[in-house]
């Protein structure tokens, strides 16, 4: 099979999780912690994000070359933790997801989904 | 707050790294610790309470089950240095999605892995209910299990153990006699017989012998008394010890091949303790008595040789019995020492232990013609006597977990009408009976495994506290929390989950056919619900009246007068290297400055010392005769050799006769104090004072009557007893006994320390508080008492979930009955007993089956109870009443809701 050239837009959709964790490393490198922490920030009424599949989209996105595992900044007290950051490529992608979002958000507001969803009283 | 955190949580932390590495994933160790690591990251958040956290273990077990196993993770990760090199693989997602889904099975199962976490999820308070359920039940039995496994069905650590045998002599003469009962049966060799046997048996391929003896070491450090083996040269071998420094002895180190050598072999323990395990020991020497001896070797940790006597008669006070410091060549101490010598063989291949019994028979030659011998397997050497009350204990946590099991039905059962409207729907679009059976199931397993996982832990922490209390049964340190034990509990778990889940599965699936409606399932329910909650109260009265004989009976033991008075004593076993001091006058003079030295410590208000302690002196006792009309009679008593302010400082009564004076010494005639009981014997019809008694070959004049003192364990029946003074008999080895004004604690380091100011090669071990002694010698029962007190109020709590389930969704079921009886004017007093009605009944029932039951169940522990009938009335009542109140409240507190029931909003509910 012919290996297809890597365009941002070959990965959408992603999964929220993974658009939230490359949102989160935009901000900075940072441990799986944080990132979580900071998804947390911005998602309240998510359910808490579970160890193990936060791992799996971590790795994924890893595997893809989306994000990448630096060394630990030299100021770490815990050397226990992996410290991931954004590559340029995760970046497109993000950029790509967020206008893809966008879009969808705007065919809801044509349609009147969006206005919809709060009734009055 | 991190710290304390951490302090708090380390084992929810520990259960999911365990977890991780139980279950199949496809990541290696460095995820698996990044996982733990942002579990770890999670219990640190804000204050969470102890629910919330075991929500997120049981969270973050199911999540890593669900995603642990993506092929993601067999990817490599890209890092910064492998950047330049990395081109994406966009199609590779695709794959790895058409991959997961190629693996039907797999993929069905992690479908319903996934399907049943949610469903768990979106009813935490029925899972945290069920799950803390199981937990209680898998980590009760699997506690009493692993004490179980370990005393009586793990292989004994030797070589071929089926084929080690003990050999004892029994003398049926003895059987019955007051202090010689229990040994009747277990009379080691003389020196003779066991030659006889070891170089004539065929039917025996080795035949070791060892020895027991005590003795001080001194050199370096304290003066410490020391429990000594002796072992022939073939004893480690045959039973397969790998010394891990060392050697054994040579033949010709031992006797009868050649004069014993000044050997010795090191226990671990010793080894540890006294040298600092430091292998540079071997070839040194070390002082124990006066000689000086030659370490050749260490055993390895844990090395026991326990006889079956130790838990009630051979221990004195030893904490762990079975254990000998040191061990010297066989013949040491000499081989002229009656029967001293214990025996363990291996039997010959193809011989039997019934051959070799009846061989061992035709070669012993020493001893009464009507002496037998005794071949018996090792094995039932050490579990003798502790089969039942183990089995009983065993039995009684399987009790626990047949509640908890028929609880967590219970509360399947309950969550029945809720689910039925579910099931149906799936069962309409197609899904087959045995695929949502399957679902069901797995809902049940993974509620089984949370549960044992929980259950794991909670055994940990109840074998830690059952091995704290436990009394010292042989080859406690074989204990542990093994495979074995883990896989107990794993395996408890998971069939519960299936065996427990299944009726309530089969319930909803049958359900599922075509009926929509809620009404007509949860009627069908109801029946099985209310047989569970009578199931759960019987057991409950089995495990309460149980507990009540145990208890009933432990404070019975504890109301049995000792005859003396124990509060704040304290003893301290004082023994003095055998070279000092010399001759009996040196010993009395020892024996006095000990007395001084004692009364003198600030918080002592009196001070006394005996050869021996109550409660703890019964296998001392010694054959002697005495004169009555002029006739010699023989007899058995326990001689005790003691300081003469004894009887006034314990409180013994004197009832004829005067007390033994400081004045009684070696220049005096040898008189004698005798008990109640041996007095009684003897001369039932007139007094002893003036009778003359022979032992060790003088005659002793009786001149006066004491009260009978307990002796023996708690419960034991009062051995005759005979008093002599320590000024008459010198005695090397003293217990040392005061009376503190306080806690004992507080005085006895300046005892100690005034102690060896006397001498410094004293070795001083201190024996405990008589309360202690005393409390220790009924450890079976106390053991007995607070585990069936554990159990039956883990029982009673998990009834009461029961009952309280049953009621409270009795009254969800029927609101709107409730409500239409309430709108037409029925008072609220009628509608509560309409819903007590439900769970009483059910409990009644089960009452009054658990009585029955337990009436079985008492004839068969009816043996284990002191002075407590099996059928005691006081036990059964209060069993009944406090199952019956219990249920009452387990059911009005739900009942009282009713009064919050709106006949408009239910009757309007149902209409939706």
């Amino acid at each position: 099979m012919k290996d297809q050239p890597t365009t941002a837009h070959s990965f959408l959709p992603l999964h929220a999780l993974e658009f939230q964790t490359l949102l989160s490393l935009s901000a900075g490198s940072a441990h799986a912690y944080a990132i979580v922490q900071a998804i947390e920030k911005r998602q309240p009424a998510w359910s808490p994000v579970q160890p193990t599949n936060m791992y799996r989209r971590i790795w994924r996105l890893a595997a893809d070359g989306l994000i990448e595992q630096i060394e630990a900044p030299p100021n770490v007290t815990d050397p226990r933790r992996k410290y991931f950051a954004i590559t340029e490529l995760g970046s497109q992608v993000a950029a790509a997801e967020a206008a893809r979002l966008r879009s969808l958000l705007r065919h809801a507001e044509e349609a009147g989904i969006v206005a919809r969803e709060v009734p009055q009283a | 707050m991190n710290a304390e955190m951490n302090a708090d949580c380390p084992w929810l932390v520990r259960v999911f790294r365990f977890w991780l590495r139980l279950i199949p994933t496809r990541f290696g160790p460095d995820v698996r610790r990044e996982i733990a690591l942002l579990f770890e990251d999670r219990l640190r958040e804000g204050s969470l309470t102890p629910s919330r956290r075991l929500l997120l273990l049981l969270q973050a077990m199911a999540d890593a089950v669900l995603h642990g196993r993506h092929p993601v993770f067999e990817r490599p990760l890209r890092s910064c240095t492998a950047r330049r090199d990395h081109v994406a693989e966009p199609g590779k997602r695709r794959h790895e999605r058409r991959t997961t889904r190629g693996d039907d099975l797999m993929s069905s199962m992690l479908q319903d892995l996934r399907f049943a976490l949610r469903s768990l999820r979106r009813r935490p308070v029925f899972a945290t209910f069920a799950i803390v359920a199981l937990a209680l039940g898998v980590g009760g039995t699997t506690s009493m299990f692993s004490v179980v496994d370990g005393v009586l069905l793990k292989k004994l650590p030797y070589r071929d153990p089926s084929t080690v045998v003990s050999i004892w002599k029994a003398w049926p003469s003895w059987r019955g006699e007051p202090g010689l009962d229990y040994v009747w049966d277990h009379i080691h060799f003389p020196w003779g017989d066991y030659l006889q046997v070891r170089d004539h048996a065929t039917s025996l391929e080795t035949v070791a012998a060892h020895a027991q003896e005590v003795a001080v070491m001194t050199g370096d450090g304290n003066a410490e008394e020391l429990s000594i083996g002796e072992a022939s040269a073939n004893l480690f071998e045959m039973l397969g010890v790998r010394m891990p420094l060392g050697r054994g002895f040579a033949s010709n180190e031992v006797a009868p091949a050649g004069e014993p050598a000044r050997l010795m072999v090191l226990s671990h323990e010793l080894w540890q303790r006294r040298f600092g395990g430091d292998p540079s020991v071997l070839g040194q020497t070390t002082t124990l008595g006066a000689e000086a001896f030659e370490i050749i070797g260490v055993l390895p940790p844990r090395f026991r040789l326990p006889s079956d006597l130790i838990a009630t008669h051979d221990n004195g006070g030893d904490v762990d019995p079975g254990l000998r410091d040191a061990w010297l060549p066989l013949g040491y101490h000499g081989a002229d020492r009656g029967n001293s010598f214990e025996l363990i063989a291996r039997l010959a291949p193809g011989a039997s232990a019934e051959q070799a019994q009846a061989e061992v028979q035709s070669l012993m030659t020493d001893g009464p013609d009507d002496q037998i011998a005794r071949v018996v397997p090792r094995k039932d050497v050490l579990t003798r006597g502790y089969g039942t009350p183990l089995v009983v204990l065993l039995a009684a946590a399987g009790l626990l977990m047949l509640i908890a099991c028929t609880n967590v039905m219970g509360l399947l059962l309950g969550e029945a009408p809720g689910r039925q409207r579910e099931i149906s729907v799936r069962a309409a679009l197609g899904a087959p009976p045995r695929r949502i059976l399957r679902q069901l199931l797995t809902e049940n397993v993974l509620l089984g495994l949370a549960g044992a996982g929980l259950g794991f832990w909670v055994a940990r922490i109840g074998t830690s506290a059952l091995l704290a209390v436990a009394p010292p049964l042989p080859r406690l340190e074989a204990v542990t929390i093994d495979g074995r034990v883990m896989l107990f509990a794993a395996v408890a778990g998971v069939a519960t989950g299936l065996v427990f889940g299944m009726l309530p599965a089969l319930h909803l699936v049958r359900g599922a056919g075509a009926k929509l409606r809620v009404r007509a399932s949860s009627k069908r329910a109801r029946p099985l619900q209310s047989l569970g909650v009578a199931a759960q109260v019987g057991l409950t009265v089995v495990l309460l009246v149980s507990a009540g004989l145990f208890g009933r009976s432990l404070l019975q033991l504890f109301a049995v007068e000792p005859g003396f008075r124990t509060a704040q004593l304290a003893a301290l076993e004082l023994r003095m290297p055998p070279e000092e001091p010399t001759t009996p006058d040196d010993r009395t003079r020892f024996l006095d400055a000990v007395y001084r030295a004692s009364t003198g410590t600030p918080g002592v208000v009196a001070a006394s010392a005996a050869r021996r302690l109550p409660f703890a002196s019964g296998n001392g006792t010694q054959s002697f005769s005495f004169l009555r009309d002029g006739e010699e009679v023989g007899s058995t008593q326990l001689p005790m050799f003691v300081h003469p302010s004894y009887f006034e400082m314990l409180g013994i009564p004197l009832l004829q006769g005067r007390s033994l004076q400081v004045s009684d010494n070696r220049d005096t005639e040898p008189v004698i104090v005798i008990s109640r009981a041996l007095a009684e014997q003897n001369w039932p019809d007139r007094s002893p004072i003036g009778e003359r008694v022979r032992y060790r070959g003088r005659d002793w004049t009786i001149v006066g009557v004491v009260g009978d003192v307990l002796h023996q364990a708690l419960g034991d029946d009062t051995i005759a007893t005979f008093y002599a003074s320590a000024y008459q008999v010198a005695q090397h080895t003293m217990q040392l006994i005061v009376r503190t004004t306080g806690e004992p604690s507080t005085v006895l380091p300046t005892l100690r320390e005034r102690l060896v100011a006397i001498h410094p090669n004293i070795a001083i071990r201190e024996a405990g508080t008589m309360t202690n002694l005393m409390k220790e010698s009924a450890s079976d029962a106390h053991f007995r008492a607070v585990l069936l007190g554990t159990f039956a109020t883990l029982a009673t709590l998990l009834a009461v979930i029961g009952i309280f389930g049953v009621t409270a969704r009795s009254i969800a079921a029927r609101s709107r009955e409730l409500g239409i009886r309430s709108a037409l004017g029925a008072p609220l007093r009628a509608l509560e007993l309409l819903v007590l009605r439900d769970g009483l009944a059910s409990a009644l029932l089960g009452v009054v089956g658990g009585l029955l039951g337990a009436i079985v169940a008492a004839r068969w522990i009816g043996h284990l109870l002191f002075e407590v009938p099996p059928l005691d009335p006081l036990t059964y009542a209060g069993a009944t009443v406090l199952a019956t109140t219990v249920c009452l409240i387990a059911a009005y507190l739900p009942a009282r809701k009713i009064a919050r029931i709106q006949p408009r909003e239910v009757m309007t509910d149902d209409q939706s």
